[in-house]
């Protein structure tokens, strides 16, 4: 049985669309509690998680470390850095196969950045919301 | 064996093979592309009439942080292009990296050329949207003598809060010149032309020999800067980098000529809103060379190009191109090529589109299909029987990282 031409391609279609809608997710800047910091720029923030800005205000080496949980990257990725997630994954791995840095750590999900946070003084990340406990301090974003 | 590298890899799924992230500062990270190439008309850096699957690259590095300032890092490539670079391993690029403060740092070893905002990752397939960087600006021919020079760059990043934020590099070094390198055979052809041609004139210069069997280019110097402005303007950058070098030519061991880049210079423009990105660059590239006593050219060339891009999921992108190459800015009209072959279209205008399919973070699929005005930027070299004006190339390539 032959199989139209258009409805291969919508077939097609669908599985290269497969997986892509997904729900936003609440996601937060945080910080170690010790962090003296309560708010950040967009602006700020952003250049730390693209490697410009590398040192708190004190002059302490920023620890970044980047959430790699789907929903979360994607609503970071979106809402704070203003790229697409594929445009922050390349940007990531410029860094890498160019010899001009070396990017931030990935993390596998809330509960690994949390615990790399609240282990880590100077250190940057971010996650839900509702992943939020007394371990690590919320930056907010101004 | 690059196929069946890639299969083997095909065999591993992303979440059993991550990067290696060796204790505490080390990474170990590569990467493996493998590509057709085929085109009408003319032979596209290869004998590709026809299509060929010698189109491919491995590489490797290897990342470490001594400290928060002071890092290292390097890549061994292997690629293979055509008849060129038969898998042989070389360094690509390897260096240590001395930041002091954001504002300020230092990079010594074999450093990328940071001309135009692309030049610093050529080798890396999967870094961008189309397979083939814009001809006009990233001419692949001059990929192995353009990407990396011995030496150092200054660096930094510099955020001034009304203004926006400023990438600057200022570098200093010297390229070397393979002998295994499309532009060293196609130099040495070029070479013979013009001895052959003297060799056959009303009067030849008896000084000159009938012909050499080895020639070899010595770079004396190169130097250039690279500044990328971001404005407060979300995802906009605008970039401006220029460079000179000087070369001197050898045919057979003894001095033959010169070749100066005296400025190229390179405007550059991205912009991304919501999921489109465009791309634009603007460059000339004066330069003057020299064979025998006699002025082969003399002057700028003129190139640009503009690229849209659009994502239309996460993981499929589409890209539209149009760029072009005039090989003399103030002279438009036919032109005699280096090896004294008459060129009736000193131009290359290129019309592109492609698609690029992220099957997940380590996996790419890209194709495109090219066609082609003009002949500039085509080695004779490779088209001993001439040139057709209108051509076409197109490429598809998988590419593999981690």
């Amino acid at each position: 049985m032959r199989i139209p031409l258009k409805i291969t391609f919508l077939l097609l279609l669908m599985l290269l669309l497969k997986g892509q809608v997904c729900l936003a997710a609440e996601v937060i800047l945080v910080v170690h509690k010790d962090n003296r910091l309560s708010g950040i720029t967009r602006r700020a923030a952003e250049l730390i998680f693209l490697s410009r800005k590398t040192e708190w205000t004190q002059g302490e080496h920023i620890h970044v470390v980047v959430n790699d949980d789907p929903e979360v990257y994607d609503t970071f990725c979106r809402d704070i850095l203003h790229k697409t997630p594929l445009q922050y994954l390349i940007y990531r791995k410029k860094m890498l196969f160019t010899g001009s840095g070396i990017p931030p750590l990935t993390m596998n999900n809330d509960a690994e950045v949390k615990a790399f946070i609240a282990a880590t003084n100077d250190s940057i990340g971010f996650m839900r919301r509702d992943s939020l406990d007394s371990r690590v301090k919320e930056l907010v974003v101004q | 064996m690059q196929i069946i590298l890639l299969a083997l890899a095909a065999l591993i799924q992303p979440e059993t093979l991550p990067a290696l992230d060796l204790p505490d500062r080390v990474q170990l990270h590569g990467f493996a592309s493998q590509g057709y190439l085929n085109s009408s008309g003319n032979n596209f850096l290869s004998d590709s009439i026809g299509g060929t699957f010698a189109f491919n690259e491995i590489g490797v590095n290897l990342n470490g942080l001594i400290n928060n300032n002071f890092r290292y890092g390097g890549q061994l490539l292997s690629k293979k292009m055509g008849d060129y670079g038969d898998n042989d391993i070389r360094l690509d690029w390897g260096l240590v990296d001395y930041r002091v403060h954001d504002w300020g740092g230092a990079r010594l070893g074999k450093v990328k050329i940071p001309v135009g905002l692309y030049n610093t990752e050529r080798d890396s397939d999967f870094l961008r949207p189309m397979i083939f960087l814009p001809q006009s600006i990233y001419d692949e021919t001059r990929r192995d003598t353009w990407q990396a020079h011995w030496g150092g760059e200054a660096y930094g990043n510099v955020e001034i809060p009304a203004f926006g934020n400023f990438d600057y590099k200022l570098f200093y070094g010297r390229i070397k010149y393979d002998e295994d390198s499309v532009f060293h055979d196609s130099t040495l052809t070029n070479i013979n032309k013009r001895l052959a041609d003297n060799q056959q004139a009303a009067n030849p210069d008896p000084t000159l020999p009938p012909r050499i069997d080895d020639c070899d280019r010595d770079n004396e110097y190169l130097y250039g800067a690279s500044l990328i402005y971001s404005p407060q303007v979300e995802n906009l950058r605008l970039g401006v980098s220029w460079a000179s070098q000087k070369d001197t030519s050898y045919g057979d061991s003894a001095r033959i000529g010169g070749y100066k880049t005296n400025s190229n210079f390179v405007l550059s423009l991205e912009y991304s809103w919501r999921d489109f990105s465009l791309s634009a660059e603007y460059g000339e590239n004066d330069r003057t060379q020299t064979l025998y006593d006699i002025t082969t050219f003399d002057g700028p060339n003129q190139s640009w190009y503009v690229m849209l891009s659009y994502a239309a999921t996460s993981r499929l992108s589409f890209t539209a191109l149009y760029d072009e190459y005039w090989k003399d800015k103030h002279n438009k009209d036919d032109s005699v090529h280096a090896s004294g072959r008459y060129n009736p279209s000193p131009w290359r205008k290129d019309w592109a589109c492609g698609v690029r399919y992220d099957v997940n973070e380590r996996w790419t699929v890209k194709g495109e299909w090219h066609t082609v005005d003009g002949t500039a930027l085509l080695l004779d070299f490779f088209n001993p029987d001439g040139t057709e004006r209108y051509w076409q190339y197109g490429a598809v390539k998988v590419s593999f990282n981690f």
